[in-house]
């Protein structure tokens, strides 16, 4: 499968080595999340690092922002334009849709620039001026103008809400026509604002499902490592996992259960019969008795908890070695019963 | 041509707009919007910038777009410099 890469390593790792070649890409998330800065750096490493020019459209930020901008990310916007590996167009989006037909608006510096990349910035905008029944069409419809010209879209969406479980992607059915989605996400912890990335969708291919953050540094956008520690953070309210106590493995758990019963029945020299583990381990020893009234073999099942304490101690069967299995069960109920010295 | 270049404040904030934003292809309302004016306001201006080749007008669909000539950047600059050289002097 051919693979347009980002040039942002640790996405591209977790996009198995980066969008699918041919795919409509959108990039949702909140103001001040980096969708920009995402679509700039697509663009500028395709153009340095991989010999793919790139166009971009803006609608709403000026292209002498956008140079100042990356210029903070030591990109020079301007050099690669002069260079025709990369076109900065800024119109309103009435224009991109209205302009279909025999010519459309794009035609032109396609043709200049032959461009494999084209970043929208952003695709909200475009809704802004249609009906929301049309969005869905007009979004298919572009982007399959992108696909027909040979170039790996990504659109921005400003999915509203800062924080909190504002995500709106399929209100207008713009994630549907998208073949893969990243969602980029402001997260508060512990009263200070992270940034949270996650690939939600990646049309046939196998991706990476984690929540991670990504910082936004002088040389671009960075993914780190997963959050741990946390959960419901794409809610952008995450509280913290409580921490698990020190669960004990299977050979200290014998120890303990061996320990219990031999204190508990008086030096019985138990064994473990069986082990079943969930939350807490339960374990079934047994032990020989060997006294005037009972001779056989004494199961019961010993519960520990995953610190190591045991909750719970039960008597299960009693297996004779000679009697019958009448004079088992008879056996079983005084034995359950009764106490050592006394009549039964 | 200086005369007419500058003969309006509307003409000198589309200069500088284009100027600063060579990439820039839009509506008539879409260039008013961006020097917080509105399409009637600017539109004989705009006429004006393109019978003197500053702008290039083209028609997409039901709209016409207009954007920069950045070839006449250079010149219009020079013209500038040596108005505001000889104003000097």
């Amino acid at each position: 499968m051919d693979r347009v890469k980002t040039g942002i390593a640790q996405l591209d790792q977790m996009l198995s080595g980066g969008f699918v070649s041919g795919d409509a890409v959108l990039v949702a998330g909140g103001a001040g999340t980096g969708k920009t800065t995402l679509g700039l750096q697509y663009l500028v490493n395709g153009a340095n690092q991989f010999g793919e020019n790139g166009i971009f459209v803006t609608f709403e930020q000026m292209p002498n922002q956008l140079y100042r901008d990356a210029k903070n990310f030591g990109w020079d916007l301007k050099r690669l334009e002069q260079e025709n590996k990369l076109k900065i167009f800024c119109t309103s989006p009435e224009l991109l849709l209205e302009s279909h037909g025999t010519k459309h608006f794009l035609d032109e510096p396609i043709r200049q620039v032959k461009p494999r990349r084209i970043v929208i910035d952003s695709l909200s905008n475009l809704a802004m001026y249609i009906e929301e029944k049309e969005v869905r069409k007009e979004a298919y419809r572009l982007l399959n103008y992108f696909k027909t010209k040979q170039m790996n879209s990504l659109c921005t969406w400003e999915a509203p809400g800062i924080i909190g479980q504002g995500v709106s992607l399929t209100d207008v059915g713009v994630s549907r026509v998208a073949d893969c989605i990243i969602l980029l996400r402001l997260v508060e912890i512990e009263s200070q604002m992270h940034k949270a990335l996650v690939v939600l969708k990646l049309r046939g291919s196998d991706h990476d499902k984690a929540l991670r953050e990504f910082e936004i540094t002088s040389q671009g956008i960075t993914v780190a490592q997963p959050f741990t520690g946390f959960e419901s953070i794409i809610t952008g309210v995450p509280r913290r996992v409580r921490s698990m106590p020190k669960t004990i493995d299977e050979a200290e758990a014998n120890q303990i259960a061996l320990e219990y019963v031999k204190k508990k029945e008086s030096g019985a020299q138990a064994e473990i019969k069986s082990v079943e583990r969930q939350d807490i381990w339960v374990l079934e020893v047994s032990w020989a008795m060997q006294t005037e009234k009972t001779k056989g073999t004494q199961y019961a099942n010993v519960t520990i908890s995953g610190t190591g304490e045991v909750r719970d101690y039960e008597k299960t069967r009693f297996q004779s070695g000679s009697v019958s299995q009448r004079i088992q069960s008879k056996l079983r109920s005084i034995f359950s019963r009764s106490k050592p010295g006394e009549k039964s | 041509m200086f005369d007419k270049l500058l003969s309006s404040d509307t003409k000198v904030d589309l200069l500088m707009l284009f100027h600063s934003n060579p990439g820039l292809v839009d509506s008539i309302e879409g260039v008013a919007r961006r020097i917080g004016r509105t399409a009637s306001e600017i539109e004989a201006d705009v006429k004006d910038l393109i019978d003197l080749g500053v702008l290039v007008k083209e028609r997409f669909g039901k709209l016409d777009a207009v954007s920069f000539d950045t070839n006449k950047d250079k010149q219009i600059q020079e013209i500038i410099s040596n108005q505001l050289k000889m104003g000097a002097g």
